[in-house]
């Protein structure tokens, strides 16, 4: 699709920015929370990692949702075409998890497979889904707004399975390295849920914004 | 059909309220247009429906015979150059010019930097000084550094000097034609403050509650304008059957505006005074409303 380069570039930027400003932000709260000892637990509070965890998560949700569809209208007022303009902030988002990834391993090879320390550098697993299912949001409105509704039913469909996907994952990672005595009473079912609810209000809330996008470029 | 810009039965409408209504407008390649209309008429809908960042309600807009709606093609020869409110736009509030300059780089296949760098030079901007810390005007030098350094074939700028001092609206309309002069690019300025740039135009849009009222050559309209007053008898009868705007009643006197046949004279005689009119007094004839 002819532009669409640019616009993985231009969300690229963005995001890295935005990644790295959570990172801040989970950097102060490690030193509002808890203690660092040798780069990992025990915390001060045992709940910290847990507060961390969610805060930014919390964050990074805002943040990508107060910003995402006014970088796409961004997008659209330099002149790119949505389909190219949405498509590109979507891919631009597998990409922020692809460097979540990498930073997981590099961390955890750094610190000789400590996967808990590892884990909480990078809280990727759910921010990921976030991101993933926000993207998705935006091209399902986008290319439904553009009159092809079967491609849009298409993708959100591939969005439910790469958010199913993404919940196995993070169970998985959650089993591994959150195991009993740090999160016990939370459970994948709890992480689950959450994701879901965060599905519909990301979906729910993109789909506003592109509904009023027409007005808002105006 | 090439190098044109066609909008053929354009309507667009935001929720109940039809903004343009059945516009049919060509644009010709290598030309300055100035698009006047008042508040709400409907400009800066058209030029975001013609650079293809708004869908049309119905109707087609075509760039040498080619669809611009999600066309990429189109698009990069497409410059909408928007009025920037960082208030309103938080995206682009925390940037700073040189970021927001890079911004449109990365969209315009055509981008000079060394012009675009020259620019900001001419109009004095800090380049690492944050969109939200700028004037009106000074924002309106950036969105004038971007639609020129775009060297887009066709530029459209919606309300380019609003808020500008005049020593850099002079500065700005010597760049435009110098820029105009060696690239022949087609030039769309929506504007309030006629007057000064009326000089400027080679073609005048004059758009009006959603529907194109005029477009013409800027110097054959100003020839055909003409202000008639006199004592009201005598001009109504010398108005019989001409095409007439805005009359003005004073007591027995009478005003108004004409706008002659291609060729055709009106002097003025010991009855009634036929004055020539700027750009300015005829847009407000014919989009004002009529005094009495």
């Amino acid at each position: 699709m002819k532009g669409l380069g640019r616009n993985v570039k231009f969300m690229t930027g963005f995001f890295l920015k935005l990644e790295i400003k959570c990172y801040l932000f989970l950097a102060l709260m490690w030193v509002v929370f808890g203690r660092l000892n040798d780069g990992i637990g025990p915390f001060v509070n045992e709940q910290a990692p847990f507060y961390i965890f969610w805060i930014s998560v919390a964050l990074v949700l805002i943040c990508a949702m107060s910003h995402s569809d006014m970088y796409f209208k961004t997008m659209v007022s330099q002149g790119s075409a949505r389909k190219p303009a949405a498509l590109g902030m979507l891919l631009s988002q597998y990409a922020f998890v692809v460097i979540q990834v990498v930073i997981l391993l590099a961390v955890a090879m750094l610190t000789d497979s400590n996967w808990s320390l590892a884990i909480k550098i990078c809280p990727l697993g759910l921010i990921a889904v976030i991101f993933i299912l926000q993207g998705a949001g935006i091209i399902c409105a986008t290319i439904s707004m553009s009159g092809h509704n079967a491609w849009a039913v298409i993708l959100f469909l591939g969005t439910i399975v790469a958010f199913v996907l993404g919940c196995v994952l993070l169970g998985y990672a959650h089993d591994f390295v959150w195991s009993a005595e740090m999160v016990k009473p939370y459970n994948n079912l709890l992480f689950l849920a959450a994701g879901v609810l965060l599905e519909i209000i990301g979906l729910a809330a993109y789909y506003k914004t592109m509904q009023k996008v027409d007005l808002k470029l105006a | 059909m090439g190098n044109e810009l066609v909008c053929k039965n354009l309507y667009k409408s935001y929720k109940k309220t039809e903004v343009l209504k059945g516009l049919d407008l060509q644009l010709e390649k290598g030309k300055i247009y100035g698009l006047i209309g008042r508040n709400g008429a409907g400009k800066t809908t058209l030029l975001s429906l013609m650079a293809g960042q708004n869908p049309v309600t119905s109707g087609e807009i075509t760039l040498d015979g080619q669809k611009v709606w999600e066309n990429q093609e189109m698009m990069d020869r497409i410059c909408f150059s928007r009025e920037l409110n960082p208030t309103t736009n938080f995206s682009i509030s925390e940037l700073k010019v040189k970021e927001y300059l890079k911004m449109a780089s990365i969209y315009m296949p055509n981008w000079d930097k060394e012009f675009a760098e020259e620019l900001l030079k001419t109009f004095e901007l800090d380049a690492n000084k944050k969109l939200n810390k700028l004037s009106k005007g000074m924002l309106s030098m950036v969105t004038i550094t971007v639609a020129l350094a775009s060297k887009a074939e066709f530029t459209f700028m919606d309300e380019p000097v609003a808020g500008v001092d005049v020593v850099m609206r002079e500065q700005f309309y010597r760049i435009l034609l110098d820029e105009f002069a060696e690239s022949g690019r087609t030039f769309v300025i929506s504007t309030h403050i006629i007057e000064e740039a009326a000089d400027v135009f080679e073609e005048v849009i004059m758009l009006d509650k959603g529907k194109i009222l005029l477009k013409e050559n800027a110097v054959e309209l100003l020839d055909r304008a003409r202000h008639v007053s006199g004592v009201a008898e005598a001009v109504d009868k010398v108005m019989e059957g001409r095409e007439t705007y805005r009359p003005e009643k004073l007591g027995r006197s009478k005003g108004v505006t004409v706008l002659l046949k291609q060729g055709e004279t009106l002097e003025s005689d010991t009855e009634i005074s036929v004055q020539p009119m700027s750009l300015q007094q005829v847009f407000v004839a014919m989009c004002g409303k009529e005094v009495s």
